[in-house]
């Protein structure tokens, strides 16, 4: 398998996991715990941990294992493959089976409290995996799992239990113990380095063992000594394989050292011999084989045999019996249906006495149910608690005897022989051997049946195949071939040391002795008890190995003919008291004249017993008897001595009868109470896990406790409370230090009435209210003042105990001082704050300005009123709402609420403008921004003040200083224009001059009117009024017409006409004279195109009129005023009366308003943004 | 052709709603050359003194009452390749500043008006000269 290009560890990788089965209950816990914690991560065994749990509960042991061990740990579900390196556990309620590597949940079949989930998972762990698993057994009560080791040990596994000692619960490692099963018994804290060891050597070591034959030899050669027992004759492979085992278990890894131990150490060999003993065996193994063997060989066995008759069956290696019983159920179904009642006797032999004494018990576990068909399970079983117990009547078919096949003397005239697979363990010679013992034992036609798998050679001398498929033959008549067992080897130490003994008390020389008895001392033997020690020269031909179960008795050994001889000597050498007696014997020779002997029997002083065969003279003529010697066949007879004896035998039998038939009672009763005792036992457990898991609760409790305790004893200590607990008459019972700041407490006060203490303060009237609050069970509290002045509350509280009639009270002290010193100026500093408040409150509320204050996400924490008539809302709907999102007007103060909030520093004066929302308005306000703290967060707060009438007023006032600057230089350049004129005027300068100041003055009297008017218009009346009346008087000027205003244009240029008129008039018209007059009339007419303002000027009562031949500049600005500025006409009638002068002005032209303050030419100039 | 064009060949177009200005400056731009001076006291005004002529020049007053003001004739004249001179009461540096056109303040003396007009009758032909070179 591993080839040199390949690395070692790969071939160890390859090797599956080994699978180790740990079964526990009671105390498993801790054992499991212990166990996962020598686990080291880089193990890969599969741990699959079997444990007795409450059906009714889940399982905590995944967690609190988990927590030991780096592997993974997993409740197992059905159908879990299992793998390397991974832990599994039992889930509540369910039985485990593994099958091809795969864990099975099964129900269970047996009611609560029968159950063995241990064994029932090792039994299938073991024959699935076989060599490959290791099954462990921990702390539990009962036995569950000591039948599963079993099984794990036969096939070929590993076993390991707690050591009694080392479990919490030591009765399921006793019973794996007492099984012999177990390789290794050890704490738990050790398993996992021995498995981890055994499971390095199996994938190391054995390639280097498998050759040292050698060593093999000197092992096997070991344990013959020890044991008797010649496994030289095994193949090699199994036993390197157990060797290496019992090696793994002991830790050694040299030959040598194995050696050393199984020569220092006597119990090695016969734990070797236990290993190598393989146990595999079961019921109707391969079925169809049986049903041949009863068609071929039990069928013609019974074929006319009476109840005289005796068929003998020999079933060698027949471990624990069950192919023994096997062939027992198969011979009474076949007698039960035919009338041949035969005796029927069926040895079972093994070299292994604990398998021979399973087998004699005749009871066998529950999955024999899977083995034995079903009708016959019913009919030659009992079932038990346990399982099953063969009915006597098959029991009663079988002996079963210690026995070595290849050692020991065979049986005799037998009609079946099985042996199935034994002989496959045995190499080539030994298996010679054995067919031969069975030809030997076998009668003429006698059946032979081996195992399916056995290739034992059929030489044809010995044995004709009847089936060959099954492997049955049929002894032929040849004659059986000499059988040459091998020499009984016995241990010889207690003979040496013997024999050292008598060297020293030897009254003669060694070679002297030595000649003596090997020349001239009759044939002797030895004899300890009844069995023979020692056999002396010569002695041998007066022995003879029987058939049957061999023995080292004197009796059984000596010839036939010679054992009542020798029978009667010995009884009456015992009977007698005597140190000698001898017996004379007639020995018939075999076809020939006999001999007679003399046989002497002496007792040594040591108790051993010195049988003597003296060969006497004459042979042939028969002495009388001597005197106390007596002789077989022909020895004279001694009535009073046979009688005596009769006597004694029917004593004696009848004594056995009373025995046994009380025996039998006896044992019934002791089933019976047995089966009590089973079943009281079962219930005993249950209660046992239950009261172990109460226990471990009730530990874990006080485990809690005893830290509640530690816990409030270090309360008590480091508290700064004065506490004091009293009974029921306020006697002392507890206090904390802190308490004899008030109280003179000393330690032996505990117990004392508290009032009997010195106190600092009024203790009456403490003990008052403690009755009080102990009568009431309310806790009450109370303020007193100390004899040292300091305030103190008291809190007295009802001492509440689960006991009767205990209770009392407990009360503490504080002194609270401070604390009312501290609520004072908490009080006074609160008042302050709730003022602040209040004022702040009133601000926000009564401010003009809109207020709010938002926090670290823009959200509003605070809003007043007068923010709701920009964003719409109640200012209580704002607290909550996204600054940025309440109102668009508002949205773009976001960046500069973050800024404030970033930077820590106010920002002030901001404009922004949007619509109110009560009226939709469109408005302007300055924002001021600031940072805010409160209660540790930076908060901003911000002011809204509403600045649209400030701005209005500001655009009205530059517009105004820009319309007086327009007017200003209006009115200059009249002026200059006026000037200029006059300065173009021919004539006298003084005349010029006076003219042009009548003109101005003409002009600023109008101005005048028009700004007392605020520009906008006159009264016709108040012009002609200021141009005539004043000048010249009321009689000299007629008036007539409605109420009429004129607009600033009009004004100034009917002003300026009727001042050029009059002028005009008072120089050369009507007003230069006295008796001249002037009458104005105006009117508004519609002439059909529209309506029209029209003047008439009429003079009458000056010189006759002409009209002028040269326009003067006064009659040129009438009528540019009149056409050009107005748009109107004028008509100049130059009649002789005097002059007339009409005047049409376009009605709306005249007196519509053309001043709007509203409307400014300019409006780009505009100082408010956005507007 | 030479910048100095020979004023009492142009036309000159005067808008000015008082008429005491409009008087005396009537008298200064015939002083100063003009022959053909037509004036206007309002903007209906404007196409009766014009009688489907297009002025060389044009005098505007910007403020004509009633919250009215030349700019937009101002922007058409121009646009019709008239040289335009605004006079304003107001400063001139509070004017729009799209309007291609030279702004004298009054009160407007003889000496200012003459030196402005032909300023920018002079700027005008010099365009005119360097876009024919084009």
């Amino acid at each position: 398998m591993s080839s040199t290009d390949k690395p070692v560890p790969a071939a160890a990788d390859l090797a599956p996991p080994v699978i180790v089965g740990v079964g526990a209950s009671a105390g498993g816990l801790e054992a499991f715990q212990t166990l996962l914690a020598t686990l080291r991560p880089n193990d890969d065994f599969a741990l699959i941990l079997v444990q007795h749990l409450d059906p009714e509960h889940d399982s905590l042991l995944p967690e609190l294992l988990s927590k030991r061990t780096q592997l993974p740990v997993q409740a197992i579900t059905d159908g879990m493959v299992v793998k390397a390196a991974n832990i599994y556990l039992i889930p509540p309620g369910v039985a485990l089976e593994i099958a091809d590597g795969v864990l099975r949940l099964v129900p269970f079949d047996a009611p609560r409290g029968q159950r063995r989930p241990i064994d029932l998972f090792f039994e299938s762990l073991a024959a699935d995996q076989g060599m490959n698993a290791a099954a462990i057994v921990l702390s539990g009560t009962g036995s569950d799992g000591s039948q599963g080791v079993r099984a794990v040990k036969e096939a070929g596994g590993l076993v390991f239990a707690q050591l009694p000692q080392d479990a919490k619960y030591d009765g399921m490692p006793r019973a794996a113990v007492a099984t012999g099963a177990a390789d290794m018994v050890l704490p738990v804290g050790e398993m996992m380095s021995v498995l981890r060891d055994f499971h390095n050597r199996q994938t190391g070591l054995v390639p280097a063992l498998e050759s040292d034959a050698e060593f093999i030899g000197k092992v096997v050669r070991n344990v013959r000594y020890r044991t008797g027992h010649d496994f030289s004759g095994y193949k090699n492979g199994t036993l390197l394989r157990r060797i290496t085992l019992r090696m793994s278990v002991l830790g050694l890894n040299a030959p040598a050292d194995y050696l050393r131990e199984l020569v220092q150490n006597r119990d090695e060999a016969s734990r070797l011999f236990r290993d190598l003993l393989i146990n595999v065996t079961s019921f109707f193994r391969d079925l169809d084989s049986f049903e041949t063997l009863r068609d071929v060989a039990i069928r013609p066995l019974l074929e006319g045999k009476g109840p005289d008759d005796e068929i003998r069956i020999w079933v060698p290696g027949c471990s624990s019996g069950q192919e023994a019983y096997t062939l027992a159920i198969l011979f009474a179904e076949e007698m039960a249906r035919s009338d041949a009642k035969p005796q029927i006797s069926i040895f079972g032999t093994d070299i292994d006495d604990e398998a021979i004494a399973q087998a004699r018990r005749g009871h066998f576990a529950n999955a024999i149910a899977g083995e034995v068909p079903q009708p016959w399970l019913d009919r030659y079983f009992t079932a038990t608690r346990q399982g099953y117990d063969l009915k006597a009547e098959i029991r009663d078919m079988v002996r079963f005897s210690v026995q070595s096949l290849i050692k020991d003397p065979p049986f005799s005239k037998l009609d079946l022989v099985t042996c199935r697979n034994l002989l496959i363990y045995f190499d080539s010679d030994l298996q010679d051997l054995s067919m031969r013992v069975f030809q030997y034992a076998l009668v003429p036609g006698g059946f032979l049946m081996l195992g399916s798998s056995e290739a034992a050679p059929i030489d044809g001398e010995g044995f004709s195949p009847i089936s060959s498929e099954h492997r049955i033959y049929r002894r032929t008549a040849a004659p059986a071939r000499p059988l040459d067992l091998p020499r009984s080897f016995r241990p010889a130490r207690d003979s040496r040391r013997r024999k050292d003994d008598a060297e020293t008390s030897l009254p003669m020389p060694l070679p002297v002795a030595q000649a003596l008895l090997t020349r001239h001392a009759p044939p002797y033997m030895v004899l300890r008890e009844d069995d023979i020690e020692l056999v002396g020269p010569g002695a041998e031909r007066f022995m003879r190995v029987q058939t049957g179960k061999p023995s080292l008795g004197a009796r059984a050994l000596i010839l036939p003919e010679l054992e009542p001889a020798l029978k009667r000597l010995l009884t009456g050498l015992s009977l007698s008291g005597a140190p000698y007696r001898k017996i004379e014997v007639e020995l018939p020779a075999h076809g020939g004249t006999g001999e007679r002997l003399e046989i002497g029997a002496e007792v040594l002083p040591t108790g051993e017993r010195v049988i003597t065969f003296v060969t006497l003279a004459d042979a042939r003529a028969p002495r009388p008897a001597a005197d106390g010697s007596d002789g077989e066949a022909r020895i004279s007879v001694d009535e009073t001595y046979v009688s005596q004896l009769e006597d004694e035998l029917e004593n004696a039998r009848h004594t056995i009868r009373t025995t046994v038939e009380e025996l039998e009672t006896s044992n019934e009763e002791l089933k019976s109470s047995n089966e009590e005792m089973m079943s009281m036992n079962e219930e005993l457990q249950s209660a046992n896990e239950e009261l172990s898991t109460t226990n471990d609760e009730l530990q874990s409790k006080l485990k809690e406790l005893a830290e509640l305790n530690a816990d409030l004893a270090n309360f008590m200590e480091s508290t700064q409370i004065a506490t004091v607990f009293l009974d029921r008459d306020m006697r002392l019972r507890n206090f904390t230090p802190e308490a004899t700041t008030y109280f003179r407490f000393a330690e032996q006060d505990r117990g004392r009435d508290i009032r009997d203490i010195g106190a600092k303060l009024d203790i009456g009237r403490v003990t008052e209210v403690c009755q009080g609050v102990m009568t009431r069970g309310t806790p009450a509290e109370f303020e007193l003042t100390s004899t040292d002045g300091a305030d103190l509350s008291v809190r007295v509280a009802p001492y509440r105990s689960e006991g009767r009639g205990q209770g009392g009270v407990v009360f503490s002290i504080f002194d609270v001082s401070k604390v009312s010193r501290y609520a004072r100026e908490a009080a006074t500093a609160l008042d302050e704050a709730r003022e602040s408040g209040a004022e702040v409150e009133g601000l926000y509320r009564t401010s003009p300005a809109a207020m709010g204050l938002v926090d670290e996400n823009l959200r509003f924490l605070r809003a007043n009123p007068q923010l709701g008539a920009i964003t719409g809302l109640k200012a209580d709907s704002h607290l909550g709402q996204p600054f940025g999102e309440i109102a668009p007007t508002l949205a773009e103060l976001v960046p500069i609420l973050r800024q404030v909030l970033d930077r820590g520093e106010a920002k002030l004066g901001t404009v922004i403008h949007g619509p109110l929302a009560e009226d939709g308005s469109r408005r302007s306000w300055q924002v001021d921004v600031y940072p805010v703290r409160q209660s540790g967060h930076e908060v901003v707060g911000f002011n809204i003040t509403d600045v649209t009438q400030l701005l209005e007023l500001e655009a009205d006032l530059r517009r105004i200083m820009r319309e007086l600057q327009h007017r200003v230089k209006n009115m200059l350049s009249n002026v200059i224009a006026l000037v200029k004129r006059a300065g173009r005027e021919k004539g006298d300068p003084k005349q010029i001059f006076d003219t042009l100041t009548a003109r101005i003055l003409a002009l600023a009297n109008t101005h005048r009117l028009l700004t007392a008017e605020n520009w906008s218009s006159t009264a016709l009346q108040d012009l002609i009024d200021l141009e005539l009346i004043r000048v010249y008087g009321r009689d000299r000027v007629e008036l007539r017409g409605p109420a009429i205003r004129l607009n600033a244009r009009a004004t100034l240029a009917i002003g300026m006409v009727l001042h050029e008129l009059s002028t005009n008039a008072a120089k050369y018209g009507a007003l230069s004279r006295p008796e001249g007059n002037v009458s104005v009339r105006w009117s508004k007419i519609d002439d059909g195109d529209g309506e029209v303002f029209v003047l008439r000027w009429t003079e009458r009562g000056g010189p006759e009129v002409r009209e002028p031949e040269r326009r003067g500049f006064g009659s040129q600005l009438v009528e540019s005023m009149i056409t050009g500025s107005l748009g109107g006409n004028l008509r100049m009638g130059w009649e002789p009366d005097g002059l007339t002068a009409v005047i049409e002005v376009a009605w709306d032209v005249a007196t519509e308003v053309d001043y709007d303050s509203e409307a400014d030419p300019l409006g780009h100039a505009d100082p408010v943004p956005g507007r | 052709m030479t910048a100095k064009r020979i004023l009492s060949d142009m036309r000159i177009l005067y808008l000015e709603d008082e008429a005491i200005i409009a008087l005396e400056t009537t008298e200064i731009l015939r002083d100063i050359g003009f022959e053909d001076v037509r004036v206007a006291y309002s903007l209906d005004g404007v196409e009766k003194a014009l009688q489907g002529d297009l002025p060389d020049v044009a005098l505007l007053d910007i403020n004509l009452g009633h919250g009215r003001t030349s700019f937009e004739l101002g922007r058409s004249l121009v646009g019709s390749g008239v040289t335009v001179v605004y006079a304003t009461g107001y400063s001139a540096s509070s004017l729009p500043g799209d309007l291609n056109a030279m702004v004298i303040e009054k009160p407007l003396s003889a000496a200012m008006l003459e030196d402005a007009l032909r300023t920018a009758l002079g700027a005008e032909d010099e365009r005119r000269v360097t876009g024919a070179a084009h």
